[in-house]
């Protein structure tokens, strides 16, 4: 119910007062919580029901979010597609969660004409079926769900080379916004830029400013030039970006001719911020700055560093500590066992709380490997300091973070054994000024094979932000007696 | 080779991809990575001058579009203009 809770106390109290913004229009709460119902009803009167799943494939606007309302309130569960995957990887979602309809933009919808079986709506938010659903269907009567209803199948990148569907309900979005609520405090006079894609976990930064009552202004794909213009021409007090979006925006002409004195806070996470970023935006923008850090399975963002704890960019070595874990969440830093270490020793961060998620879809042997001891292992090495800030120092998992977006190795290195001239592949992420991290692949090839072709071949199978830019034909991979990749080897020959 | 098609040389490290692209082609939808597509549009203002706005950004989908804006955008300045 926090969902529906959240609409109708900003109903109540903000009525007339903007709660969405996206490039074609925007809605005050009365309308948004209007238009949810009524295509609750709408939804529902084409026979989607209490547990089904629904996929969108869009890029940020107000539908989106409507949709992800709309299906709260009937029960079924919102299943968001990252618009840049590849026609297998929207397909392999789909067919695993067993949508019944796939919602979205035409032109994205359009490049998937063959869709699983299980499909049997589909229909785009710029079409005028769309629009009149619920406007004349027969009232329905809209169920009453606990929290602990499923509402949301979030996709993240896996070790396993298929993505894996994050099961969340609404007690997680909850909890995360209360304790959300509870240490950054915002309020309904915030207006903020989410310049993050709402397919990804980092969306319930914008539920819990959605549920203060704040405006969240949309981006339809993010460019330095338009997150500019909106924060100018929104009075935007706040926003939501990964560092790398920040460095490309300070680079950008329009940043020294765009107003952005209304700026009060910019929200960064889903990667490391350079120090040469923070040091550039702490003397250009006069705001402050909040981490986020968070984590789909966790339930989001679950740990946050405020504006007063940031420290001088003077003072920066090397990374920026997380912050302090919200509160009603957990987190601490164990050893191998499980173990919470002493503060200050460098351990596996762990997580407990109503946050988290129920589990990966339809797999319970992912989700039994990612629990310790009812913890859930957020793959992230790190200590706690003295004042209980975590501050993070590796990953223990083999995993790269391209400009915020996770992509695992071993997902491009299935894709380039699926070539068959491929007979042995490995991937590393080596660091990118621009992107954090890039991938970069070594493959042992038949006599013949170039580059070309299995960059084609990739082009094929995989999301553009997961394709290597460059290819490296070796003569063998270098791997310990178990079998396992030895990738210090290949980055350090890099 | 046009100025636009150096610049994806340069940000894609190969020259394949700029050389199968038609002057005509929606860049957003050619496969690119949408990192590389904001990177291109910094590097055109860093190696021109030429600063490129939100509104800019509208007009601005293939090739052929970003050759004409900078085109245009050369010979306003060569006369005097904004």
């Amino acid at each position: 119910m926090w969902l529906t809770q959240l609409l109708e106390r900003n109903r109540q109290c903000f009525a007339d007062r903007v709660a969405l913004v996206d490039e074609h229009r925007s809605v005050t709460w009365s309308e948004f919580a209007e238009r949810t119902a009524e295509l609750a009803r709408g939804l529902a009167g084409l026979g989607i029901a209490r547990g089904d799943r629904v996929a969108v494939l869009s890029q940020d606007r107000i539908e989106v979010l409507e949709c992800y309302f709309a299906l709260a309130r009937l029960g079924a569960l919102f299943v968001p597609l990252n618009h840049s995957l590849a026609v297998p990887e929207v397909a392999g979602i789909v067919e695993r969660v067993g949508a019944v309809a796939v919602l979205g933009e035409s032109d994205l919808l359009d490049r998937h004409p063959v869709l699983p079986g299980s499909v049997r709506i589909r229909l785009a938010f710029d079409k005028p079926a769309f629009a009149a659903l619920g406007t004349v269907a027969a009232p329905v009567e809209l169920p009453v769900l606990p929290d602990s209803e499923p509402v949301a199948v979030l996709h993240t990148s896996a070790t396993t080379g298929r993505a894996k569907g994050v099961t969340v309900d609404e007690g997680s979005f909850r909890a995360i916004g209360l304790g959300w609520l509870a240490v950054a405090r915002p309020d309904d006079h915030v207006v903020m830029v989410n310049c993050c894609p709402l397919y990804h976990g980092s969306m319930v930064v914008s539920l819990t400013y959605l549920a203060a009552g704040a405006t969240v202004v949309l981006l339809p794909g993010f460019t330095p030039q338009k997150a500019l213009a909106a924060v100018e021409r929104h009075r935007a007090t706040h926003m939501w970006l990964v560092p790398q979006m920040l460095r490309f925006m300070l680079r950008a002409k329009a940043s020294h001719s765009t107003d952005l004195s209304s700026l009060r806070e910019v929200l960064y996470g889903a990667a490391p911020m350079p120090p040469d970023v923070y040091a550039d935006a702490v003397a250009r923008l006069g705001c402050g700055f909040r981490q986020v850090y968070g984590m789909t399975e966790v339930g989001g963002p679950f740990v946050t560093l405020g504006p007063d704890e940031h420290p001088a960019p003077a003072e920066v070595a090397e990374r920026i500590p997380c912050g302090r874990v919200v509160p009603g969440m957990s987190a601490r830093a164990v050893d191998r066992t499980g173990r919470e270490v002493p503060r200050g020793q460098i351990g596996q961060i762990v997580v407990r709380g109503p946050g988290l998620m129920q589990g990966y879809w339809d797999d319970p042997a992912a989700t039994r490997e990612v629990f310790l001891d009812g913890w859930a292992q957020t793959g992230d090495l790190g200590f706690v300091d003295e004042d209980g800030r975590i501050h993070l120092v590796d990953r223990s998992k083999d995993l790269i973070i391209r400009a915020g977006q996770n992509v695992y190795p071993s997902e491009i290195e299935r894709a380039l054994l699926a070539h068959p001239a491929v007979r042995d592949a490995a991937v590393v992420g080596v660091p990118d000024e621009d992107y954090g991290e890039i991938p970069l692949a070594y493959v042992v090839a038949e006599d013949g094979t170039g580059e070309r072709e299995l960059l084609t071949h990739l082009a094929g199978n995989l999301a553009p932000y997961k394709r290597p830019r460059r290819i490296e034909f070796i003569d063998q991979v270098p791997r310990n007696p178990a079998g396992k990749i030895i990738k210090k080897l290949l980055r350090d020959g890099d | 080779m046009s100025t636009i098609r150096e610049l994806l040389v340069e940000l894609t490290g190969t020259s394949e991809y700029a050389d199968t692209l038609g002057d005509d082609v929606d860049l957003a939808g050619s496969g690119i990575d949408s990192g590389d597509l904001v990177r291109l549009v910094l590097l055109v203002e860093q190696r021109t001058g030429v600063e490129i706005t939100a509104a800019d950004m509208e007009t601005l989908r293939t090739i052929g579009d970003y050759e004409s804006f900078l085109a245009d955008r050369a010979v306003a300045g060569s006369s005097g203009g904004a």
